[in-house]
């Protein structure tokens, strides 16, 4: 699979998974859209199994959204991984979670994640949530890699 | 107790009493002397007196003898010249032609006047000197100095004596009686013829003057006379030595009293005699010669009595001194004697009650066996009590047959330690045990100047019982406390699980329910009823009012946790802020805010704007159906403390239910009527709570309710006071 991600998502909850789809379906930005179940999963898709190998083994997305509770490795910890790495330390992470827990969120920024979204209840809230998170990461935070194209 | 002190006081008072005799003594000794001394004063010029009217005596009893004598002589003369026997048969003589020869019977005459009247030699002479008869030829002659005394006698025809003449060896000394011998017829003067009748002084005149009355050895007469400068002492002296006669003193010596005596003085004097002695002497001349007495004694003799006097009175002093002394001295050893026994046993009396009484446990062991045995000298009460023994049966026993197991408690190594260096040493709570004592003890080991090595010590078995058990106690607290700490943290751990639980994953549900109810109700909109879609609707209203829910019940276990941020807040601004707010919120109602005065206080100001949003959403949405709402907003003091309040005129509340207010999802309305989560007020509680203040509410239905809290560290600046709303 080498096509062109542009989103990868890490959440193990399924009614989650395909909310968030919807949304960003709603709002033209989940054509490619990658999925992982779990942590482990989600470092795989940038690490392989081996950790430390030379190159991502994927090609990078414009953006994760990462639940922070997940089975296997917890969100904090593919955070931490992914922002000590010098491949993935660029790719902006979006939390994206039900916690509200306030030790998450600190520690969340001080692990270097750009942005912190409480997944709200209401779907509305929620649609509109991801829908601003799209534009802004997609369309006008453009990572520093040159040579790509959306 | 009182007799301790009594005799205490007596103790010291021995150091007046001992110095009191001494001057007692010294003043007796002092007033004696001068008793003594006066005695003599006044029995050494007795004894002056005595002896000068002795000598005054003397000198007056030898001149008169002397006078006496003479008029004897005088007498005998004065017969010779009245008998006119003698003047004729002495006429008759020398009218004979041959006149100047001696006939054999006027010899015998002249001889039988010195053989009766005991002259020495008789003469006759005519009167011009001439001897005509001698009745010792071999005798010395006529002086020249005695001629014209001769002629003088013819011519006047009266007794003359001569002055004693003497020779320079004292060979001769002699005085002679010049008798004229007047013719018969008229017995007129000139006389024809003068009869010599020579004297010898030493036969009697001497003697009578040597001789003293008393048996003094020193005392003596003198008679003396004044030859050209120089004093002559006309008798022998009564000592036996030649030279004394040969002796020529000076007349001008002013000490010597025979000098005085030719230079006219009379009367008592004192000086030192030719021997260089002192004397006192009674001068007094003699009349109708040229003599002059002298009558002394040596001082030494004279005083001889007073100074055996003085001996004696001496000698009885220093007997009273000595008696005194002596009697002194016994009586300060008999009470001085009698004081220290007297102390010794007040004292000894007085440790031995301190002893016997003092609350710890002594005991006095003597070493043995060159301290490889101590036997137990003395035990006190306590020490009895303590270790259930009788003194009786201990006392002269060895320490290991009394308490066997001194050894092993380590006791015994003291005592012996003790006794070898003199340390005193301290043996902290030690447990002695054998099969007949079982206690904790602490001793205190010294040993004492005499070689005894004494034991203090407590039965500190209750004590270490009570200690023991305030450690089990505190071990057992302190347990305890872990058991609980632990639970807690285990609780809170749990609960932040369970909050972390409830965070994330009741919201998920609640979301996909929300989410595809939603997605429902936009995608699939034709296919439901009219009925189908209002349900759709309540469950997507249902599931964000439990979001709701399950959001204010993670704020309000949030606030338990949280750490408070306490920093200084205006509470004018920032409700200021909140009210500003709250207009928009408020929208086209017509609501009147309310803010009066507010105090600063250390609080933290995210938890503090919590509760007045959450207090002013409340009067806010409770004043709904209110035409004109009225908000007010302020604070006073009132004990030191200042309350804030909001006050409004909504639907108010029944005071029954007052307590319900502030419980977690205590609702006093309905949902329908005034919309809400229940959590509002118990996190207005919680926060004010954590701050250390208060609060609480009062109501009225339809009239009001008015919400109070207190904060301890508030001050309001500017702030009405004591102000009672």
């Amino acid at each position: 699979m080498k096509e062109h991600i542009e989103i990868l998502l890490v959440d193990d909850n399924p009614s989650d998974v395909e909310l968030t789809l919807h949304a960003l379906r709603r709002y033209k930005v989940a054509n490619r859209v990658q999925i992982a179940r779990d942590g482990s999963e989600a470092l795989e898709y940038f690490f392989g199994s081996e950790p430390g190998a030379g190159q991502p083994k994927n090609v990078p997305p414009k953006v994760i959204l990462l639940d922070l509770k997940l089975p296997k490795v917890d969100g904090l910890e593919v955070l931490r991984k992914l922002k000590t790495s010098e491949l993935t330390q660029a790719i902006p992470v979006v939390v994206l979670t039900t916690s509200r827990e306030e030790k998450d969120i600190v520690e969340s920024y001080h692990l270097g994640v750009n942005s912190y979204i409480v997944k709200p209840v209401d779907f509305e809230q929620f649609a509109e949530a991801v829908r601003q998170l799209g534009l802004y990461w997609l369309l006008l935070n453009e990572p520093p890699k040159p040579g790509s194209s959306p | 107790m009182a007799n301790a002190r009594e005799s205490e006081g007596s103790s010291k008072r021995p150091p007046v009493r001992l110095w009191l005799p001494w001057i007692v003594f010294g003043l007796m000794l002092v007033s004696l002397g001068l008793a003594a001394w006066l005695y003599f004063v006044r029995q050494k010029a007795v004894f002056i007196r005595q002896t000068r009217d002795e000598l005054e005596a003397m000198a007056e009893l030898k001149a008169d003898q002397i006078v006496r004598w003479r008029k004897a002589r005088l007498a005998d003369a004065e017969s010779i010249k009245a008998n006119p026997l003698v003047r004729d048969w002495v006429t008759k003589r020398m009218a004979r032609t041959d006149a100047g020869a001696v006939d054999a019977t006027t010899l015998e005459w002249l001889s039988s006047l010195t053989v009766n009247a005991q002259y020495r030699n008789a003469m006759l002479l005519d009167p011009a000197g001439k001897i005509l008869a001698v009745v010792h030829p071999e005798d010395e002659g006529l002086s020249v100095d005695e001629l014209p005394l001769i002629g003088e006698c013819a011519k006047q025809g009266v007794v003359l004596f001569t002055d004693i003449r003497r020779s320079r060896d004292a060979d001769l000394c002699c005085l002679d009686l010049l008798i004229p011998v007047l013719p018969p017829q008229d017995a007129q003067p000139p006389a024809a013829a003068v009869i010599l009748l020579r004297v010898d002084p030493r036969v009697f005149l001497f003697p009578l003057i040597r001789w003293w009355p008393s048996h003094s050895r020193a005392g003596e007469s003198l008679l003396v006379r004044k030859e050209n400068d120089s004093v002559a002492y006309l008798h022998e002296s009564r000592t036996p030595s030649g030279a004394s006669q040969a002796l020529n003193l000076s007349a001008s010596d002013p000490a010597l009293p025979a000098a005085m005596a030719v230079r006219g003085q009379t009367g008592f004097v004192k000086g030192s005699d030719r021997r260089g002695r002192r004397v006192y002497a009674a001068i007094r001349p003699v009349p109708d010669t040229s003599w002059h007495l002298v009558a002394q004694v040596t001082i030494v003799e004279a005083n001889a009595l007073l100074r055996a006097q003085a001996r004696y009175i001496a000698t009885v002093l220093a007997g009273i001194v000595a008696a005194a002394l002596l009697a002194w001295s016994m009586w300060r050893q008999r009470w001085a004697t009698g004081f220290y026994e007297r102390t010794l046993n007040e004292s000894e009396e007085r440790l031995h009650q301190l002893f016997e009484h003092m609350s710890c446990g002594v005991v006095v062991y003597r070493p043995a066996q060159q301290g490889e045995d101590f036997v137990i000298d003395d035990i006190n009460r306590a020490g009895e009590k303590f270790s259930r023994v009788a003194r009786k049966d201990v006392v002269g026993r060895s320490v290991l047959e009394v308490f066997p197991c001194i050894r092993s408690m380590g006791l015994f190594a003291v005592l012996q330690r003790v006794w070898k260096s003199g340390a005193p040493e301290h043996q902290v709570l030690t447990l002695y045990q054998d099969n007949r004592l079982s206690e904790w003890v602490e001793n205190y080991v010294y040993k004492l100047p005499s070689g005894e090595v004494v034991a203090l010590y407590n039965d500190v078995s209750d004590r270490k019982r009570a200690e023991d058990e305030v450690t089990r106690l505190h071990r057992e607290l302190e347990r305890r406390v872990s058991e609980r700490t632990a639970q807690l943290e285990t609780a809170n751990r749990e609960l932040e699980a369970f909050s972390y639980t409830i965070s994330h994953d009741l919201r998920a549900p609640l979301r996909g329910i929300n989410g595809f109810a939603r997605i429902l109700q936009e995608e699939y909109e034709t296919t439901f009823s009219e009925d189908g879609r209002r349900y759709l609707r309540l469950i997507q209203e249902n599931a964000c009012q439990m979001g709701q829910l399950i959001d204010a019940l993670l704020d309000f276990s949030r606030l338990g946790r949280q750490l408070l941020n306490r920093q200084a807040v205006d509470f004018s601004s920032l409700v200021n802020s909140i009210v500003k707010d709250q207009r928009a919120e408020a929208g086209t109602r017509q609501v009147e805010w309310v803010v009066g005065r507010l105090p600063t206080a250390q609080v933290d100001p995210a938890l503090m704007k919590q509760v007045f949003v959450n207090l002013l959403s409340n009067a806010l949405k409770f004043t709904r159906k209110k035409e004109k709402a009225v908000i007010e907003i302020g604070s006073y003091r009132k004990n030191g403390v200042s309350v804030c309040y909001v006050r409004d005129n909504g639907v108010g509340f029944d005071m029954q239910y007052k307590q319900k207010l502030f419980g977690v999802f205590q609702r006093l309305h309905r949902v329908e009527e005034y919309e809400g989560t229940g959590v509002g007020l118990a996190i207005v509680q919680r926060i004010v709570q954590r701050h250390g203040g208060l609060a609480w509410a009062e109501g009225k239905v339809n009239e009001g309710a008015t919400f109070y809290f207190t904060l301890p560290d508030a001050t309001v600046s500017g702030g009405v006071d004591e102000m009672n709303i």
